[in-house]
C-alpha cells in the first residue's frame, strides 16, 4: 500500500505540493488526474524516492520510501521525461538494471522485447519516442515491481501498444496483486482501466473515491417544470456542482446517489427529469470547476 | 530466469561508468607515453636517462604533473548525471542510495585515473626507473589526483549544470592562491615596510595540492594532502547527500551560494583590476578609476548571467549582490589605505624579542652580508642575538613605524646610491616572526642620521663580526682580482685570478679589514680620483652565487696585500 500523507513542497517560493494525502490500497489500479501544474509529477518523483518533500510522509508498505533501496528495488518506474544512458541498448541497460533489482527478470525482458518487436542491440537513443516508451515499460515491468508508477505512459503509444501495454499491467495486478500508479491526462482510457482515482490541483487533493463510487455519486441531471416556474430554494436540498439553463431546461451537475436526486426532485414535480452518470472526463471537468479559473473558462 | 545480482549496487554503477568512459584511461595513458616514456626512449646516454628517469619520479616533469591533474580533473566529470535533471531523476530512481551513487562513481573516477599511471609507473621500472622510487611516485600521484579529484567532486556537487561545474573547478581550485595572491599584492601596495613572510610564500605553494606534491613532497606532506582529499570528499558527500535533485540544470544547487559567489568573484576581480589598473594609470588617475570600473561592471554582468542565466541583472538578488561588493570594496581600500591592522606603525618592543636579522643595504658591499653565503645557512638569515644589537633593531624598526604614522617613505629607490635600505626579520619570543623591509631616500637626514646611529650599533659590535667574518664564508670556486681603474673583465691584463693559496692570504687581509671597519667607513663613499680594486667571489653548487667586493681606500690590509702578491 502507498500511503502519502500530508505532503508539502516548495520550489522557489511556489507551493507545488500543499498537504496532499493519498492512499493506494495494494492491487489497485489508481488514476492520479490534475490539471497542467497540479503537483502530478512532483508527487510521483517524491513517492518514487526521488525527492524530499519538505514536509509529510510518504511509506510504501508501512516503511519510508526515501534513501530505501529495498522498498525502492520493489518500485518499476516509468517517468514522463526519458532517460536512457547513451549509446546504450536494451540488453546492455537490461544487464547494468539486473544488477540494481533483485527481482529482476531477464526471461520476461526478452520476451517482452520480442512482443514489442524492438531490437535489443539497438541505441535506445535512436528509437522514436513512442520506442522509447515502450523500451521504459519493458525495464519497469522485467523488474517485476510490487508496485508500479507510470507517469503519463501511455502518451505517445499506438493504440495496437497500449493494448498491449495494459495487458501487461493488468495481467500483473492479476496475478501478482500489484499497485499500479498511474498520471495520464487520457481520462477515457483512466476510466476503462482504473479502480481509484484521485483528482489533484494546486497541489492537493480534491478527491479521492474508487472510481465507481465516484462515477455513482456525479449525475448529470435534465429538469424542467411546466410553466418554465423554478422556485429559489428548488435544489437547496442537493449538492450542485453546476448550474446552467438553456431555455427551459436546467442543467445541473449534482453530487449526490441517483436515489436522493430522485427523491428530492420527483417531490417537485417536475415536467423532465433525465438523471445520467457522468463520464471521468466530466466529473475532471465538473469537479475542479470550482477549484481552477482554467476549467471554469472552459465549461 | 531471475536475477541473482541483487546486492551488488557498487558493482553494476562502477562498471557502468567504466564502460562508459573506457576512453579516458586509454587517453591518458597514451598521453602519459608521448611525455613520459618516450623521451627516455629517445635518449641515447645511460647517464641522461637516469637523470631524466629521477626527475619523472622526483615529480619534477611539469608535463606529467599536468597531465595527471587533467586525468582527476576529467574523470571528475563522471558526476555529469547530476547536471541535467532528466538524468538525475534517473539515476535517483533507481535503488541505490546517495552513498552508493556517489562512492560508486567516486570508485570509477579512482580506477580510472590510476590505471594511466600505473602503467606509466610499470614502464618507467621497466626502463630502470628503481622500484621504490618508481612506487613512492605512484603514492605521489595517486594522493594528486586524490587531493584533485576531490576538488572537481565538490565543485560538481554544487553546480547544476556543466558551465558552473566547470568554473568553479577553476574557482575552488583558485580561490586561496588568488586571494592569497591579492592580499600579499595589496599589502605590498598599501602598505609600506611589506615584507611577504616565508608561511606566506609556503601557503602558496601549498594551496595546490598538484604544485605541493610536485615540489618537495615528503610522506607527512603526502599523508596531509590523502587527509585533505579524505575531508574535502566527506564534506562532498555531505553536500550530496542535502542536494535538492530538482535543482540540476540550474547554476547552482543552494540558493544561497549564488550571491555568495556572485559577491567573491566580483570583489576578487574588482581588488585585482583596482591593483591592476592603478599600478597602470598610477594611483591618483582618472583613467585608472575608470578602467578599473568597467572591468568590475563587466565582471559583475558577466558573473551574473552566468549564475542567474538571465541578462536580466537588475534582479532583487543582483542589486543586493551589487551594493554588497560594493561595500566589500569600499572597506577593502579603506582598510588598505588607512592601515587600519596597524601593520604598518607595529613596532614589538626589544623584550618581545629573542634575535635579530639585519640587512642594510647602504653601501656598495651590501650582497656579501647574504646570509646564504656563509657556512652552515643555505637560505637563511644569520641571527644576532645580543641585547645591543636586538635592541639596536627594534629601536631602528621603531623609528620607522614612528615616520610612517605621519608620513611616508615614498620615492625612495632602494637600490641606487641615493637610497639607503634596511631589511629586518625578527625572531619573537613567541615563536612569531615580524619581517619588514624600509628604504629610504639619503636626502631624508632624519631617517638617515637615526638609520647610520643604529646600523654603527649592529654593524661595529662585536658579534657581527664574528658572524660575519670572511672566515665563516663558504669556501668560494674563484677569486678574481680586478686592477685599479677597471671594473672591465674582458682587459685581461688588469684581471688576475687567484689559486686557492692566494685566496686563503687575501681573504685573511679583507678579514682584518672588516674586522676593524667602522659603519662610516663602510658607507663612505669612494672618493673622486680613487680607483677601486674589485674581488670577485664565485661559489659554485646547485645555487650559483657571484658577488663583487669594492676594495675601500681605508681596507689598508687588502691593499697591501694586492701591491705584494699581484
Amino acid at each position: 500500500m502507498i500511503k502519502v500523507s500530508g505532503v508539502r513542497k516548495r520550489f522557489d517560493g511556489v507551493t507545488a505540493l500543499d498537504g496532499l494525502d493519498i492512499n493506494i490500497e495494494k492491487g489497485s489500479i489508481y488514476g492520479l488526474v490534475g490539471t497542467n501544474g497540479a503537483g502530478k509529477t512532483t508527487i510521483i518523483k517524491q513517492i518514487m524516492g526521488i525527492q524530499r518533500p519538505d514536509e509529510g510522509e510518504i511509506t510504501i508498505d508501512g516503511q519510508p520510501v526515501y534513501e530505501n533501496t529495498e522498498v525502492k528495488a520493489k518500485l518499476g518506474y516509468v517517468s514522463d521525461e526519458l532517460y536512457f544512458f547513451p549509446g546504450n541498448g536494451m540488453r546492455e541497460t537490461a544487464k547494468f538494471l539486473a544488477g540494481l533489482y533483485p527481482g529482476w527478470d531477464m526471461d520476461r525482458f526478452e520476451k517482452m522485447v520480442a512482443d514489442f518487436g524492438l531490437d535489443p542491440k539497438k541505441k535506445i537513443t535512436s528509437f522514436s519516442k513512442g520506442m522509447q516508451k515502450q523500451a521504459a515499460l519493458i525495464f519497469a515491468l522485467s523488474a517485476m515491481p510490487d508496485c508500479l508508477i507510470l507517469d503519463e505512459p501511455i502518451d505517445g503509444l499506438d493504440p495496437v501498444v497500449r493494448l498491449k501495454a495494459w495487458k501487461y499491467i493488468i495481467d500483473d495486478v492479476a496475478e501478482r496483486q500489484t499497485t499500479v500508479l498511474v498520471s495520464s491526462h487520457n481520462l477515457r482510457e483512466m476510466e476503462g482501466y482504473c479502480d481509484h482515482i484521485g483528482i489533484i490541483s494546486k497541489g492537493r487533493m480534491v478527491i479521492e473515491r474508487d472510481l465507481e463510487d465516484l462515477k455513482s455519486d456525479v449525475h448529470k441531471v435534465q429538469i424542467a417544470f411546466k410553466g418554465g416556474f423554478v422556485e429559489a430554494d428548488t435544489y437547496a436540498d442537493l449538492n450542485v456542482l453546476h448550474k446552467e439553463t438553456r431555455g427551459s431546461v436546467t442543467l445541473l451537475i449534482v453530487r449526490e446517489s441517483r436515489e436522493k436526486i430522485e427523491e428530492v426532485l420527483r417531490a417537485k414535480d417536475p415536467a423532465i427529469l433525465d438523471i445520467l452518470p457522468l463520464s471521468l472526463e466530466e466529473i475532471f471537468i465538473y469537479e475542479l470547476g470550482g477549484e481552477s479559473d482554467e476549467i471554469s473558462s472552459i465549461i | 530466469m531471475r536475477s541473482a545480482a541483487s546486492s551488488r549496487p557498487y558493482a553494476s554503477i562502477i562498471g557502468k561508468h567504466l564502460k562508459r568512459f573506457w576512453s579516458l584511461p586509454l587517453l591518458y595513458t597514451a598521453s602519459m607515453f608521448l611525455a613520459v616514456i618516450m623521451p627516455v626512449m629517445l635518449l641515447d646516454e645511460t647517464e641522461s636517462n637516469k637523470h631524466y628517469l629521477a626527475g619523472i619520479t622526483g615529480q619534477e616533469n611539469p608535463l606529467a604533473v599536468f597531465l595527471i591533474v587533467c586525468i582527476a580533473v576529467s574523470a571528475g566529470l563522471m558526476y555529469e548525471y547530476l547536471e541535467r535533471k532528466i538524468s538525475a531523476n534517473y539515476m535517483h530512481s533507481l535503488p541505490v542510495t546517495r552513498t552508493q551513487l556517489f562512492f560508486g562513481t567516486l570508485a570509477a573516477q579512482m580506477i580510472v585515473s590510476v590505471i594511466p599511471v600505473a602503467v606509466t609507473a610499470a614502464a618507467l621500472i621497466a626502463m630502470g626507473a628503481g622500484v621504490s622510487a618508481s612506487l613512492m611516485w605512484v603514492l605521489n600521484s595517486v594522493v594528486m589526483i586524490a587531493a584533485t579529484l576531490a576538488i572537481t567532486v565538490l565543485a560538481c556537487m554544487i553546480s547544476g549544470n556543466v558551465l558552473m561545474t566547470l568554473f568553479n573547478i577553476c574557482f575552488l581550485n583558485g580561490v586561496v592562491p588568488m586571494t592569497l595572491f591579492l592580499a600579499d599584492a595589496s599589502m605590498n601596495e598599501w602598505i609600506e615596510g611589506y615584507v611577504r613572510s616565508d608561511i606566506l610564500e609556503k601557503i602558496l605553494i601549498n594551496s595546490l595540492p598538484a604544485v605541493s606534491l610536485a615540489t618537495g613532497a615528503g610522506i607527512i606532506k603526502i599523508a596531509a594532502w590523502a587527509l585533505f582529499a579524505a575531508v574535502v570528499i566527506a564534506v562532498s558527500l555531505m553536500i550530496y547527500k542535502k542536494r535538492p535533485i530538482e535543482r540540476s540544470g540550474d547554476s547552482l544547487v543552494f540558493g544561497w551560494t549564488k550571491s555568495a559567489l556572485l559577491t567573491v568573484v566580483t570583489f576578487l576581480g574588482a581588488a585585482f583590476a583596482e591593483l591592476l589598473f592603478l599600478d597602470l594609470f598610477g594611483k591618483d588617475s582618472i583613467a585608472g578609476i575608470v578602467a578599473a570600473l568597467i572591468a568590475v561592471l563587466s565582471i559583475f554582468i558577466v558573473m551574473s548571467i552566468l549564475i542567474y542565466r538571465t541578462p536580466k541583472v537588475l534582479t532583487k538578488s543582483g542589486i543586493v549582490c551589487a551594493a554588497l561588493t560594493i561595500a566589500l570594496i569600499a572597506g577593502y581600500n579603506f582598510g588598505f589605505s588607512h592601515d587600519v591592522l596597524g601593520i604598518e606603525t607595529k613596532a614589538p618592543g626589544a623584550s618581545e624579542v629573542e634575535k635579530v636579522s639585519v640587512e642594510a643595504i647602504c653601501h656598495e658591499n651590501g650582497p656579501r652580508y647574504d646570509g646564504s653565503l656563509f657556512k652552515g645557512n643555505k637560505n637563511g638569515n644569520i641571527y644576532l642575538e645580543d641585547r645591543q644589537n636586538v635592541e639596536a633593531a627594534c629601536d631602528l624598526q621603531k623609528v620607522f613605524a614612528e615616520y610612517l604614522k605621519s608620513g611616508s617613505l615614498e620615492g625612495s629607490d632602494a637600490y641606487t646610491q641615493a637610497g639607503g635600505a634596511f631589511d629586518v626579520s625578527m625572531k619573537l619570543k613567541n615563536g612569531r616572526s615580524f619581517d619588514r623591509s624600509y628604504s629610504w631616500e639619503r636626502s631624508n637626514k632624519a631617517i638617515n642620521d637615526e638609520a647610520e646611529k643604529y646600523l654603527a650599533v649592529i654593524y661595529e659590535s662585536s658579534e657581527y663580526k664574528e658572524k660575519f667574518s670572511f672566515s665563516k664564508m663558504k669556501a668560494c670556486d674563484s677569486m678574481i682580482v680586478y686592477g685599479s681603474g677597471t671594473l672591465e673583465a674582458d682587459e685581461e691584463e688588469s684581471v688576475v685570478s687567484l689559486d686557492r693559496k692566494q685566496q686563503t692570504g687575501l681573504l685573511a687581509a679583507m678579514d682584518k679589514d672588516f674586522q676593524s671597519r667602522t659603519y662610516k667607513q663602510e658607507i663612505q663613499t669612494v672618493k673622486k680620483g680613487y680607483d677601486p680594486y674589485s674581488i670577485e667571489m664565485e661559489f659554485g653548487g646547485d645555487n650559483y652565487q657571484s658577488v663583487t667586493l669594492t676594495v675601500l681606500p681605508t681596507d689598508k690590509y687588502t691593499l697591501e696585500w694586492i701591491k705584494k702578491n699581484i
